[in-house]
C-alpha cells in the first residue's frame, strides 16, 4: 500500500521531473547535455534492528550532465549534478555537485580545477588507494559512489611516467544513514557536529600526489596523500537535545599507496596496499592490502564471457577497528553476455577466514530499447559474527529493482 | 624484401601499372598484394571520424550505436586509436583506447565514466564481439600486414571491378579465424570484400566495403561497411561520416590521461 509519505514523495518526484524536463527542453537537442532518472524499490525481508526502520524503500535519483570539449578534446568543461529523493531516510535525500570543472592540456602537461572525481587503483572488492574523494555512503553499501571534491590539479605527462599533483582546498564530510534509514548503527551519526583535528576544520588544505607508468603488461601507480582522513572515527556523544549520538571525528593523516596490475593473456593480476600514519600519536598506524586476480573465459556459451575473480583482503588494525576486512576472501563471477542489450551479471561473496561472517552480493542489468535500463541488486548478510563490525547491519539484507531512463 | 620495397618505390614514383611485377610464387604474391594494399593506407598521419554502428538481428529489428573514432598512425608500429561512445545514452562517454602492435599483444584500456575509472583490459579477447555487434575486436583493429601470412589465389571480376583474391591466415593464436579471403581492387588496391572462416573452417561472416571515397586526394575510405553473419543471420553496418585528416593529433591525445577528456 502507498502510505501518505510515499504519496508526498511521488508528488515531489513528479514535480522534479517536470522541472527538469521544462528547463532542459531547449538544450536537450545538444549532444553536450545528457542525464538519467532512476527509480528504485528496495525490499528488506527482515524487520530492522531499530524501531523506525521500514521494510520497504522507494527512491528516485536524477543526474544531469553538461560536457563540452574543444580543440580535439584537449579542453573540457564538465558539469554533473546529482539529486536523490528517498521515501524513508531524510539523510539519503540529498543533492551533490559531482563535477564542475575545467581541464586543459598541453603536449606534456595537463591542468584542471573545480569540483571533480578521481579514481585510483585496480582491485574490485575494495578501493584502498582511492583517496581523493569522500564516499557518498548513503548511496549504496558498496561505497562506490563519491562526492565531488574541490581540487586544483597539475599533471606532468610522459616524463618517466605521469606525475599528478593535487591541492584539495576543502573537505567533504561522509554521508551517513539517518534515524529511519537502513545501514545505521545503534546510535545515529550526528553529521551536523563533526570533530576535526585540524583547527582549520573543513577548510584544511590537503595535498596529494600520484605517479603512474605503463611498461608492457605492467601498470604501476604510487601515491601519497597528506591531510584530513576521509574515514572518520565515530565517537559516542550527547547532542544538544540530550540524545546519545555518534560524532564523526576526522583526523589528520599521511597515507602512501601502491597499486599494480599485470595484464597477461586471460589473467589480470592485481595488488593494492596502503600504509597510513595518523598525525595523532594516539591512533595506531596501519597497513592494509588487497591482492588477487581476475581470469576470463571468453566465448563460453554463444558470445558470453565469464570472469572469475578472487581477492584476499587484510589489515593489521586489530579486531575492534570497525574495518571488517581483516582477513577476508572475496570470490566473484562476472558474466557478460555481449548481446545487443549489454546484459551483465556480477555475483560475489566476502568470507571472513577466521569467523563465520559471510556477505554476498549480486548485481544484474540490461538495456531495454535504446534509452531504458533495468537492474536488479541484492545484498545478503548470510552470517555475521557478533564481534564483527557488520553486526549492526545484519538485518539489512535487501532486494532492489531499478529502472533508469537516459536522455 | 629489398627487391619488393624497390619495386614499390619505383611503382609509386612512376605511377604506372605494375601488376606484372608481382612474384610468381603464390605466397610471395599474396604478401606483395597485402603490402601494396597496406601502403595505400599509409601516410594519413591522423584522422577523426564519426561512425553509426547499426545492429540488425534475424527478425530485422535494429539498434544503433554512435561512436567517434580517432586514429593516430605510428611509425614502425601499429596504429593508436580511441573509440568514444555517445549512444546508447547509458554508455555515453565510455571510451576504448587501443595500441595495436605489429607483433605481440595489443594494449587496451577502457574508461568507465560513471566511476571515472580507467581499466587496463586484456587484449587476448580478439574474437569477442565489439559492443554486441557482428564485428569482433580483431575486425576493427588496425589491419597490420604482420598479423597474417598470405597466399595469392586468383584474379576475379567482383561486381564489375577487377580484383586480386588472396587468402590470409592470422598469426595470433587468439584469433577467432583460421582463414580470411580478401578481394583487393587491382587499380586502387583498396579492400572490397572479406570472407571470414571460423576455427572449424566454416564460412562465418562476409564483410563488404562500399561507397569508397578519396580524401585529401590520397586516402581511400569506405563510408559503408556491411558485415553479415551467415551462421546467426545477424548483420552489422558501419556508416562513416565527417572524416577529417591531418588534425595534428599526437600521442598525448591517445593516452590513459586523455581518456578522461574525450567525448
Amino acid at each position: 500500500m502507498i502510505d501518505l509519505r510515499s504519496k508526498a514523495l511521488i508528488q515531489r518526484l513528479m514535480l522534479v521531473t517536470l522541472l527538469v524536463s521544462f528547463f532542459s527542453y531547449p538544450i536537450l537537442a545538444s549532444e553536450d547535455v545528457s542525464g538519467s532518472v532512476t527509480l528504485e524499490a528496495r525490499s528488506f525481508p527482515e524487520t530492522g534492528a531499530y524501531e523506525q526502520q521500514s521494510k520497504e524503500n522507494y527512491s528516485m535519483a536524477a543526474t544531469i550532465k553538461f560536457e563540452t570539449t574543444w580543440d580535439q578534446d584537449r579542453n573540457i568543461i564538465n558539469l554533473e549534478l546529482f539529486y536523490r529523493a528517498d521515501s524513508t531516510d531524510k539523510e539519503r535525500t540529498h543533492f551533490d555537485i559531482r563535477e564542475l570543472s575545467f581541464q586543459t592540456s598541453g603536449e606534456m602537461w595537463d591542468v584542471g580545477l573545480g569540483i571533480g572525481r578521481f579514481f585510483w587503483g585496480v582491485t574490485e572488492s575494495q578501493h584502498l588507494v582511492d583517496v581523493i574523494n569522500q564516499t557518498d555512503a548513503v548511496e549504496n553499501f558498496d561505497g562506490e559512489q563519491k562526492l565531488g571534491q574541490p581540487f586544483v590539479k597539475l599533471s606532468l605527462l610522459d616524463v618517466f611516467g605521469d606525475f599528478h599533483f593535487f591541492v584539495l582546498p576543502s573537505f567533504r564530510e561522509r554521508t551517513f544513514a539517518g534515524e529511519k534509514g537502513r545501514f545505521r548503527l545503534a546510535l545515529v551519526v550526528d553529521t551536523d557536529n563533526p570533530i576535526y583535528e585540524s583547527s582549520a576544520q573543513e577548510k584544511h588544505v590537503d595535498y596529494a600526489f600520484r605517479w603512474e607508468k605503463t611498461v608492457d603488461s605492467l601498470d604501476l601507480g604510487v601515491s601519497h596523500f597528506s591531510g584530513t582522513s576521509r574515514d572518520p572515527f565515530l565517537r559516542a556523544a550527547v547532542d544538544a537535545d540530550g540524545n546519545a549520538v555518534l560524532r564523526p571525528e576526522y583526523k589528520l593523516m599521511n597515507q602512501t599507496g601502491v597499486d599494480i596490475q599485470v595484464t597477461l593473456d586471460n589473467t589480470l593480476l592485481k595488488h593494492e596496499s596502503i600504509y597510513r600514519n595518523y598525525n595523532d600519536a594516539g591512533e595506531a598506524d596501519f597497513f592494509s592490502q588487497t591482492s588477487g586476480f581476475e581470469y576470463t573465459f571468453y566465448g563460453v556459451v554463444a558470445q558470453s564471457d565469464v570472469g572469475l575473480l578472487m581477492e584476499y583482503l587484510s589489515h593489521n588494525k586489530g579486531e575492534d577497528s570497525g574495518d571488517s576486512f581483516e582477513d577476508d576472501l572475496f570470490i566473484a563471477a562476472r558474466i557478460t553476455l555481449n548481446d545487443v542489450d549489454s546484459t551483465e551479471i556480477l555475483a560475489g561473496v566476502f568470507k571472513d577466514r577466521d569467523t563465520s561472517t559471510t556477505v554476498s552480493r549480486l548485481e544484474a542489468s540490461r538495456r531495454v530499447g535504446d534509452s531504458l535500463k533495468v537492474s536488479f541488486e541484492t545484498l545478503q548478510f548470510n552470517s555475521i559474527d557478533d564481534a564483527d563490525a557488520l553486526t549492526a547491519f545484519k538485518k539489512d539484507s535487501y532486494y532492489q529493482l531499478g529502472l533508469s531512463g537516459y536522455f | 624484401m629489398k627487391r619488393l620495397l624497390l619495386t614499390l618505390v619505383i611503382a609509386a614514383i612512376s605511377g604506372i601499372s605494375y601488376a606484372a611485377t608481382f612474384s610468381a610464387d603464390p605466397v610471395k604474391k599474396g604478401e606483395e598484394i597485402a603490402l601494396k594494399s597496406a601502403a595505400v593506407n599509409d601516410g594519413f598521419g591522423d584522422s577523426v571520424a564519426k561512425m553509426e554502428m547499426i545492429l540488425k538481428n534475424q527478425h530485422g529489428q535494429s539498434s544503433t550505436r554512435y561512436i567517434k573514432l580517432k586514429t593516430l598512425e605510428v611509425k614502425n608500429d601499429g596504429d593508436k586509436s580511441i573509440s568514444i561512445f555517445s549512444r546508447p545514452r547509458d554508455v555515453k562517454g565510455t571510451a576504448f583506447l587501443s595500441f595495436t602492435h605489429k607483433t605481440g599483444d595489443d594494449d587496451r584500456w577502457l574508461y568507465l565514466p560513471a566511476l571515472r575509472r580507467v581499466k587496463r583490459i586484456s587484449s587476448s579477447n580478439q574474437s569477442g564481439p565489439f559492443m554486441g555487434s557482428e564485428f569482433a575486436y580483431e575486425d576493427l583493429g588496425s589491419q597490420e600486414v604482420e598479423k597474417f601470412t598470405y597466399k595469392y589465389i586468383r584474379d576475379e571480376n567482383l561486381g564489375g571491378k577487377e580484383t586480386h583474391v588472396i587468402e590470409r591466415y592470422p598469426v595470433d593464436k587468439n584469433s577467432g579465424y583460421t582463414k580470411q579471403t580478401v578481394w583487393v581492387d587491382q587499380a586502387a588496391f583498396t579492400v572490397q570484400k572479406i570472407e571470414f572462416f571460423d576455427r572449424r573452417g566454416s564460412h562465418l561472416k562476409t564483410l563488404m566495403y562500399k561507397k569508397y571515397q578519396k580524401f585529401e586526394n590520397k586516402h581511400w575510405r569506405a563510408l559503408l561497411m556491411e558485415m553479415e553473419n551467415h551462421q546467426s543471420g545477424k548483420s552489422t553496418s558501419l556508416v562513416w561520416s565527417d572524416y577529417q585528416f591531418g588534425l595534428g593529433l599526437t600521442s598525448r591525445d591517445f593516452s590513459k590521461n586523455s581518456l578522461k577528456r574525450v567525448r
